[in-house]
């Protein structure tokens, strides 16, 4: 089995199976790039730390053998939040900090399915609630001027046509 | 890399989450603070580049739209949006001005707004001065270029001159004051494009005129006597004119007259009153004239206008029965760019096409080839009978239709 050795931000050395690190497009791309010379080499991850990397490659290693990604719907339309399945919403069960650094994460890694399934978790946290909820939930300051503190309250009164 | 905090995260990121989100949730998300509101607006804001707001406008749809106040380039209000006699039925009279004092607001903001039309198109039941208040909301915004206002029914429009930045100013209005309308020259000194309804103003062009230093285009009709259309000739950078209406007999003499002391008029509209022998004395010296579309009830009128070699398009309406097929040759014969003669009515002989196109095969010579799209009257109208030849390259011809009569540029 081909390894690749991936060194994440705090220096930690993970031996991966080449397979499942090239779930990641941006390690993909990196391994074509070094070409015959991969073999045994060390490719560092400095944007992401040993307890996230461990964490992703659990999630790549699960996902291995998975079907690549259909393609992508309608832009600007509404996607589907509660096609979750069950093992990943097990993964998922973690602080706020965690899932934010798991989007950060499979951004940078460009691991579509992992962006995919974070965002879904993220975007789960902010359906159905209030703005107030919102900002409670992820305790974001209101930092709106009086003058467009207004100008919100003011959009909510559109009434409803028809 | 250490995320704590959901602000931690890239725009792109925070761009990915909203495509999960639903229209109702998409708000909440852009009014929860500054950042996510941006990004939003990053993400909606090219929807909304021209939009219209008229009846069919939904709630979501506008909320949207005001968060995205700033990417508005072009916006058209259809006041439809706001008849009190549909909202009454629905939430009481109160509702729609409360909507309009919403908009009014995010008007304020559209700081990159350069087109906005405002259309009261039928009877409707409005709140108070909706073209004032919409004036007033838009009258700080350095990017506004272009403004069109339609009303079928009397408003005031004074809030026009605090606008300062129009170059193209389109009033389709019921009445329009004169007063007002000279304040807004004053105030606008850039306008290049203005364009009025027909009998929306009353003999004030002689006070606009001293204000329009850099008007271009000027498109209006009115009812009026010589001396009140003469004020036209006096402006300095006017190369465009174009009227529509009815028209007393020999009105333009003075205008034109005017007009040829300095011709640098390149398109003249004159879509309404034949031309007497003396004003075409008188066009005809508009030697840089390019397009032209105008009213002759002689043969003899016609014929001048073949001294107006750099010609390109000419539409003509004969308002008698006379055979021009004489002097429409000699227009085509002298007048060696014409690309477009539109014919609309007026007699023509049996071998008029003929003719054309041996004129057009004789000027083959040199490199500049002409051909020439030719209109002739609707053939059962016309005697003796005209037969279509097949087009050919010269040549390509076709019956008048009076919608491109009207809709000509």
């Amino acid at each position: 089995m081909p390894i690749i050795r991936l060194e994440s931000s705090d220096k930690e050395i993970f031996d991966t199976d080449i397979e499942i690190a090239k779930c990641s497009e941006t390690i993909k791309t990196a391994l074509e790039d070094l070409g015959d010379e991969s073999d045994n080499s060390v490719l560092p991850l400095p944007n992401v730390n040993s307890a996230i990397l461990r964490k992703v490659l659990h999630w790549a290693t699960y996902h291995a053998q998975d079907d690549p990604q259909q393609a992508q719907e309608d832009e600007n339309k509404e996607k589907r939040t509660d096609d979750i399945s069950s093992w990943d919403a097990d993964f998922l069960k973690v602080d706020q900090g965690t899932l934010f650094e798991l989007i950060l994460a499979a951004n940078y890694l460009n691991i579509q399915g992992l962006l995919d399934v974070t965002c879904k978790t993220c975007a789960n946290m902010i359906k159905g609630k209030s703005l107030q909820d919102i900002r409670e939930t992820f305790a974001i300051a209101n930092d709106f001027t009086p003058a467009e503190e207004e100008q919100v309250r003011k959009e909510n009164e559109w009434c409803e046509e028809k | 890399m250490s995320a704590s905090h959901i602000l931690d995260l890239k725009d792109d990121c925070l761009r990915y989450v909203l495509d999960y989100l639903s229209t109702e949730d998409q708000i909440s998300y852009a009014q929860a603070c500054q950042r996510f509101r941006d990004v939003f607006i990053d993400w909606a804001g090219r929807h909304y580049r021209h939009f219209t707001i008229d009846e069919k406008s939904s709630r979501q749809e506008l909320i949207r739209f005001c968060i995205c106040r700033e990417a508005v380039d072009e916006l058209t209000i259809d006041l439809d949006h706001f008849d009190s006699s549909r909202a009454l039925r629905n939430y009481g009279c109160v509702a729609p001005l409360n909507c309009f004092s919403i908009l009014s607001l995010a008007l304020t903001g559209m700081t990159n707004l350069r087109k906005l039309i405002v259309k009261q198109l039928k009877f409707m039941l409005l709140f108070a001065q909706p073209f004032e208040k919409t004036l007033a909301a838009v009258k700080d915004l350095k990017q506004l270029k272009v403004l069109e206002l339609h009303a079928i029914d009397d408003f005031t429009f004074d809030n026009l001159g605090q606008l300062k930045h129009l170059e193209e100013l389109h009033l389709i209005v019921k009445t329009l004051s004169g007063p007002t309308l000279t304040y807004c020259c004053k105030s606008n000194p850039n306008l290049r494009y203005l364009h009025l309804g027909f009998s929306s103003v009353q003999r004030i062009l002689s006070d606009i005129a001293p204000h329009c230093a850099n008007l271009e285009t000027l498109q209006f009709g009115m009812i009026g006597e010589a001396p009140a259309y003469k004020a036209i000739a006096k402006l300095p950078k006017l190369r465009q004119l174009i009227y529509y209406g009815i028209r007393s007999t020999n009105s333009f003499l003075p205008l034109l007259t005017g007009l040829a002391a300095r011709p640098q008029l390149q398109r003249l509209d004159i879509d309404g009153g034949s031309l007497s022998t003396e004003e075409t004395q008188q066009l005809v010296r508009l030697s840089g004239l390019q397009q032209l579309k105008c009213f002759c009830s002689t043969a003899e009128c016609a014929e001048m206008l073949a001294q107006l070699t750099q010609l390109r398009a000419l539409s003509i309406w004969t308002s008698s029965r006379v055979d021009i097929s004489a002097a429409m040759l000699r227009v085509i014969g002298e007048c060696k760019q014409l690309q477009h003669l539109r014919i609309a009515s007026g007699n023509l002989n049996s071998d008029f096409i003929n003719d054309v196109s041996e004129i057009l095969c004789a000027n083959k010579t040199g490199p500049d080839k002409r051909s020439l799209k030719l209109e002739v009257p609707v053939l059962k109208y016309v005697t003796p009978k005209l037969q279509l030849i097949e087009g050919n390259q010269a040549l390509s011809c076709s019956e008048f239709e009076l919608a491109s009569w009207r809709n000509s540029n």
